[in-house]
Order: C-alpha cells, then sequence, then structure tokens
C-alpha cells in the first residue's frame, strides 16, 4: 500500500516519527500552520512510520481536496436519491475517488462528517478493515462513529 | 439546482413537496414500513430480516414485505382500511425503490441518503434510475402496527487488501 511521506526542501535527513503506515521529517520549526509550506507529498511503500494526525487530511485537502470535493459531490447529487450502494458503486465519480487510493482515506473519514453518505465500501476496499461490529451494520451513526475512532487511532484526523 | 431533483427530473416544488431533512440514516425500504431509525437493504452495509434471502431482486423484497403482512394487489389506488406500497425495479429488473401510500392518497419516498418526498404521482420518479413500479401491495390497517422480523447484520465481509 502506499502510505504518505513528508520531505524537507531543505535536504534534511528525514526523521521517522511514528508507528506503522507513515513516515515524517522533522518541521523547521514548530508551527504547525508553517509545517506545510516547507514539505512536499510523495508516496512509496512505507513500513514502519507515520504521519501526525490533523496533517494526513490537510495535507490531503491542500493537494487534491477540491479535486475530491468534486468528484464527492457530483457521487451524491447524481446516485444520492438511489438506495442500492451497489449500483451507486458503479457511478464514475465514485471509481475515480477509489483510484486516489490512501491519499483518499483521510477525506473519505472527513466525509463522513461534514457531507453524510455511505463512504463504507470505498474505506474497506482502500484500507482491507473494517472497523464496524455486526451488529452496528445499518446505523448509519455508529458505522460512522467506528470509522472515526479508526482514523483517530491511526491519527489520520482529529 | 435543488439535490433532490437533479436524479429525479420530473419532480419539481409544484408536484412535490419536502417532508424531512437529509440524512442517511434510514432509507426507502424503512420507510415504506414506518420505520426512520435504520437502512434495510440486502448488502454488506444494512440490515435485513434474519434467514431472508440477501440479494438484490424482487422475490427478496417480495418475502420481506409478505412476512409483515402485505399481499400483492391490482394497483395504486386507494382503499381506506389498506396501506399500500409500490415497489419499483429498475430496467435491469433489480429492485430499486419503494414508496408508501398515504392516507390523502398522495405518495412518500425516501429517496436514498436525501430527504424524505410527498410526491402527487408515481410516475414522478419513474424514469431511468428508478425504473418502473412493478408490484402494488397492501396490507390492512386492522393488522396493527407493522413488526418487522428478526433483523441481522450481513455476514462477516471478505476484505481484499
Amino acid at each position: 500500500m502506499n502510505y504518505a511521506v513528508f520531505f524537507e526542501h531543505s535536504g534534511e535527513t528525514p526523521r521517522v516519527t511514528g508507528s506503522p503506515g507513515f513516515v515524517t521529517t522533522k518541521p523547521p520549526s514548530g508551527q504547525r500552520t508553517t509545517r506545510l509550506d516547507f514539505f512536499d507529498l510523495r508516496f512509496i511503500s512505507a513500513k514502519d512510520t507515520k504521519t501526525p494526525a490533523p496533517l494526513a487530511l490537510e495535507v490531503a485537502k491542500r493537494n487534491f481536496g477540491d479535486w475530491y470535493i468534486a468528484l464527492a459531490t457530483q457521487w451524491t447529487r447524481e446516485t444520492g436519491h438511489i438506495a442500492s450502494i451497489a449500483r451507486r458503486r458503479q457511478h464514475p465519480a465514485y471509481k475515480n475517488i477509489v483510484k486516489l487510493g490512501d491519499r483518499a482515506v483521510p477525506l473519505l473519514l472527513d466525509s463522513l462528517r461534514s457531507r453524510p453518505d455511505y463512504w463504507f465500501p470505498a474505506l474497506r476496499e482502500l484500507t482491507g478493515e473494517d472497523p464496524v461490529q455486526d451488529d452496528d451494520r445499518g446505523y448509519y451513526g455508529r458505522m460512522a462513529a467506528a470509522w472515526l475512532q479508526w482514523g483517530k487511532d491511526r491519527q489520520l484526523i482529529a | 439546482m435543488n439535490l433532490l431533483f437533479s436524479g429525479l427530473p420530473k419532480l419539481n416544488q409544484f408536484n412535490s413537496k419536502l417532508t424531512s431533512a437529509q440524512t442517511p440514516r434510514y432509507n426507502c425500504v424503512a420507510w415504506s414500513v414506518c420505520n426512520d431509525l435504520v437502512s434495510l437493504w440486502p448488502d454488506d452495509d444494512n440490515r435485513w430480516p434474519v434467514g431472508f434471502s440477501r440479494t438484490e431482486t424482487l422475490e427478496a423484497f417480495l418475502e420481506l414485505f409478505v412476512s409483515i403482512g402485505f399481499l400483492q394487489c391490482a394497483d395504486g389506488s386507494l382503499e381506506p382500511g389498506f396501506m399500500k406500497i409500490a415497489l419499483f425495479v429498475n430496467l435491469e429488473g433489480a429492485p430499486s425503490h419503494v414508496a408508501r401510500q398515504l392516507g390523502s392518497g398522495q405518495w412518500t419516498s425516501k429517496l436514498g441518503i436525501l430527504a424524505d418526498i410527498e410526491h402527487r404521482e408515481l410516475s414522478l420518479i419513474e424514469g431511468d434510475d428508478y425504473g418502473r413500479v412493478a408490484v402494488y401491495m397492501r396490507r390492512s390497517n386492522a393488522s396493527g402496527p407493522i413488526q418487522l422480523p428478526p433483523l441481522h447484520p450481513p455476514p462477516p465481509l471478505i476484505i481484499q487488501p
């Protein structure tokens, strides 16, 4: 799977800071709001690293948030009235969101709060995981809560 | 453009009206049996009765509605003493929607994850996405409140990273 990695423009050696999944470099200043200015977002196969929590969502929004929102809006607008999730997944906008790969995961998690819709199949497809308990299926609020906690535990969202 | 009307182009503010806020909490099947707490659909993300066919077929939907007292009927005309529903199938013959008749003779529909609406005619939501009405069913009001059979989550999902 692909994971986000942040490199400093200064050329300093990236510093591994976290748990499995992501790599991040040490920021040149302690100001969180300025950190994004010093990094490029790239994707590699990572083994044992981690990204800071809100950063994954912030970077995803910064890099392709507009594109994602356009796709997500199109998907809901053109298929939101359809009850069959299987049918909705055939829509090109949904397929393009899934093609974003891991990069879309923080945005999908954020969407569970900001634009409620059935993002669960895409999250399962992209992460290979499913934190929803069987007894909670069919209850949107419980399913969303399980995924949001999953994202928080991995520091993908705040 | 109103989000509700973009996928159902025959609807407009003159022939239908919003009757709820937008929510993914329940869907058309649940709403057709007066339930606004859960989504009912035979797939991986929704609930469906224990032991019932978990396939997106008209037969599976008929099994559900027959189990709670509905019987097929000829049409969607208003019949005092009966609650009626209309099952839609899309162009591929798969179930796409369920609408419920109100006491006024109008119909109420929960539109996917959007809002629910009242609409004068079933034909207003027919088209490429909902297809057409395949079956009308009715249930006597004397049968009392609808009791859904025990619902069950879907079988464990097979995850393919």
